[in-house]
């Protein structure tokens, strides 16, 4: 088969099925190690900051952070847009690899789903929390209601973003839940413990694993495969409206919704990169997650890093192009050059040049150096949430109204305080969840061995 | 007198400005002209006015108001920068104060500010002052972006805040290019950290009972006096009359000692500010985006040699 010649086998070892379960299910099966409740400890410590952060922000009001009358957004939407981002590689790994039929991402989209379920929910986080009256969320809501009728505002992307982001919540949550069924099930009938057996009978929702399940099963995940290709592509460029339909120089473009599509792609297969070197490290699963696999998503990464080189070029020959003198400024003498100089060189390097490192075979065979890659990567897209959030607004129209802006403790407690439950979130998927989708690796184990052909 | 010795502390002071950028950066804010050039030609220094005039375009339909429509003028060479009308206004409409330490954080509530500007050498620097509040564009940026529709236009061209339907997701204060949307950082009212007069029972015997004061959360902004209106409007229409030009006052109009701001209806051809719109001087601030604002300005006109 052509599969062999181009990467190998993605399952080294020839394992029995029984073998594949054995192996993937050991992290839920024995005690974690030390460094397990290490981690856990100080994802909590973290959390307990970000909560206590996020009481003084609601008990006390908006002022305690950095954000003026100028610069009315900080790094809280700065965060949102960051975790939304990194949330969409979980999407994007299960069904455009689908569609593509990537075999390989059978290893990688369990976590790359988990990841997206955690970092979603981290991001819903911020736009709740940076309202003024958090107590009336309810607003937006659209529904019949008894104060008049009063309708939401159909014009305003904040909206759409309400709603794209609950969708996106709910889909992928559903997703991954129903994808992990018959894993459930497969914990559950080789359980030894009662509690262990009624626990995961109760989440497998009565899995047996007939025929006629599995073509519901498939079926199911079809559809929901089919929204959430849809969604991919919808939520990040709703996100780009809240910016792009705004009079604000540099947020006035039409390039943002394919520009933060693509950055959050990046963004979250780099997250993915992270996740998986750890996991494979940790637990030792390399027969699963192969070279292979990592030199994959380093190749993906490198050609995404083009992409946003590209963007960011547009983005400049743009401001200059439009003749715009307000353009001109912030790209010029606001990003390029100026106050925020760091974070725009920041950002170019980051995810244009360094990604570029992908290139030589070495960089993608090495463990290490691909970690701290993908997480500059990271870095990197921090700084260009940053570049947009701010820089745009602290030096738009009337130079009269001109403001910097730093956070407070409070901005940074509450982005820490996500840092902190994202990791207690992958913790105890590690803990309680098969890391790697058993039934789906099990349908994948022979190919590029002799065995296939 | 002879007693008075001045000498270094070493004592650092961090200044509490409401504005920290001096220049105009070659934008087009404050137009001026000089008086030669003036009566050459009345239109002098405002020519940017004509070009935008004539690019104007839209997808949608020019605003129409059937009744009224509220405008006001600003005569910039009337301007002399004193701040009565922030004053004023911060009188009328219960502007909470904040105190330094929040105009530090470069947080301020005034609905109606001076912004100033130099231009020139430092040693001899022409002076510049522009009030600015709320343009009440007709094609408002800040109107189509709140969720949940708490700023909207009235039929009389006013862009009004429903306070209590604001969630405070402060995207208008973000979208509007004059930056004149105040946002309510704390409780400035009952609160121990703001012990100014919104604190104590005493202190709120100054508060306007024809205005409410804005919980913590909401943004607020300049209603062109909208109490005042719907005064002399009811006022009008108990004695069975039409409203006069200059019945109704703002609170800024009303204070300003050298008369630079004219309030009234530009839909009453007659009136002070209809005639100032129409002219040659007139002009929008950042007119080119197509806001379409209420509020026009008249060039500054230096007696001084080009």
């Amino acid at each position: 088969m052509y599969n062999r010649e181009v990467r190998g086998p993605l399952i080294i070892g020839d394992k029995s099925f029984k073998q594949i379960s054995t192996d993937i299910l050991a992290p839920t099966e024995t005690k974690p190690g030390k460094w397990w409740f290490a981690m856990m400890t100080l994802a909590t410590l973290a959390s307990i900051w970000g909560v206590y952060s996020i009481y003084i922000t609601v008990s006390k009001g908006i002022g305690t952070w950095g954000v003026n009358n100028t610069v009315g957004w900080g790094w809280a939407i700065i965060n949102f847009v960051w975790w939304i981002g990194i949330g969409h590689a979980g999407t994007a790994f299960s069904i455009f690899l689908l569609i593509l039929r990537q075999k390989w991402r059978t290893s990688i989209n369990r976590a790359a789903e988990a990841m997206t379920v955690f970092a979603v929910g981290c991001a819903a986080i911020f736009p709740a929390l940076h309202m003024g009256r958090i107590w009336l969320a309810f607003f937006i809501f659209p529904y019949p209601n008894t104060r008049g009728p009063l309708w939401v505002n159909f014009n305003s992307p904040l909206f759409w973003d309400f709603i794209a982001i609950t969708a996106y919540l709910l889909i992928s949550f559903s997703f991954w839940y129903l994808g992990m069924l018959p894993d459930f099930a497969t914990i559950r009938d080789r359980a030894t413990s009662k509690v262990r057996k009624a626990l995961y009978g109760f989440f497998s929702m009565g899995w047996v694993g007939s025929s006629r399940q599995w073509l519901r099963f498939e079926s199911l995940a079809f559809i929901l495969g089919g929204i959430a290709a849809v969604l991919v592509v919808s939520v990040h460029s709703i996100v780009s409206t809240d910016f792009a339909v705004s009079v604000e120089p540099g947020w006035h473009t039409t390039l943002f919704p394919p520009y933060f599509v693509v950055g959050a792609i990046f963004s979250g297969f780099a997250m993915v990169m992270t996740l998986m070197i750890i996991i494979r490290k940790l637990y030792k699963l390399g027969d699963y997650v192969t070279d292979g696999h990592l030199d994959a998503i380093a190749r993906i990464l490198t050609f995404i890093s083009l992409i946003m080189g590209t963007a960011y070029l547009t983005e400049i020959f743009m401001a200059w192009y439009s003749g715009s003198e307000y353009e001109m400024f912030t790209f010029f003498k606001n990003r390029i050059t100026g106050e925020y100089a760091l974070q725009f060189w920041g950002m170019i390097i980051c995810n244009a040049l360094i990604p570029q490192l992908f290139w030589f075979k070495k960089v993608r065979s090495s463990l290490l150096i691909m970690l701290i890659i993908s997480l500059f990567i990271n870095l990197g897209m921090w700084f260009e949430r940053f570049n947009i959030v701010i820089t745009s607004l602290s030096k738009d129209y009337l130079p009269s109204a001109w403001a910097s802006y730093t956070p407070t403790w409070v901005e940074v407690g509450t982005y820490v305080g996500t840092i902190g439950i994202f990791l207690a979130g992958v913790l105890m998927f590690f803990r309680y969840i098969p890391m790697i989708a058993v039934s789906e690796v099990k349908t994948v184990k022979d190919i590029g061995t002799r065995k296939y052909d | 007198m002879k007693s008075i010795r001045i000498e270094k502390t070493g004592v650092r002071h961090e200044l509490a400005l409401t504005q920290e950028h001096h220049t105009m950066e070659g934008r087009e804010i404050v137009r001026e002209t000089t008086l030669e050039k003036y009566r050459e030609d009345p239109h002098s220094g405002n020519e940017a006015h004509e070009h935008v005039e004539e690019h104007h375009t839209s997808l949608y339909e020019k605003p129409e108001f059937d009744g009224h429509h509220w405008g006001l003028a600003i005569d910039l060479n009337r301007c002399i920068g004193c701040s009565a009308c922030a004053i004023a206004c911060q009188s009328e409409n219960n502007v909470a104060v904040i105190g330094k330490d929040e105009v530090r954080r470069r947080r301020i509530m005034h609905w109606i500010r001076i912004d100033r500007y130099y231009s020139e050498s430092p040693e001899d620097p022409r002076v510049y002052h522009q009030p600015v509040m709320c343009q009440h564009c007709d094609n408002a940026p800040c109107e189509n972006v709140c969720p949940v529709s708490a700023t909207n236009h009235s039929n009389e061209g006013i862009n009004q805040m429903s306070y209590n339907r604001c969630i405070g997701t402060k995207y208008c204060i973000n979208n509007c290019p004059y930056r004149v949307r105040r946002f309510n950082w704390f409780a400035y009212v009952n609160n121990r950290e703001f012990d100014f007069h919104q604190n104590s029972k005493l202190g709120k015997m100054v508060l306007n009972p024809d205005v409410v004061v804005r919980e913590r959360g909401v943004v607020e902004k300049c209603s062109f006096c909208v109490q005042r209106i719907q005064e002399k409007k009811l006022q009008a229409k108990v004695e069975e009359r039409t409203l006069q030009d200059g019945e109704i006052k703002t609170a800024c109009e009303q204070a300003c000692p050298a008369d630079a701001l004219v309030f009234g209806d530009l839909n009453d051809p007659g009136s002070r500010v209809s005639e100032m719109f129409k002219d040659e001087r007139n002009y929008h601030l950042i007119e080119e985006l197509h806001t379409l604002p209420s509020v026009g300005y008249l060039t500054k006109v230096r007696n001084i040699k080009a």
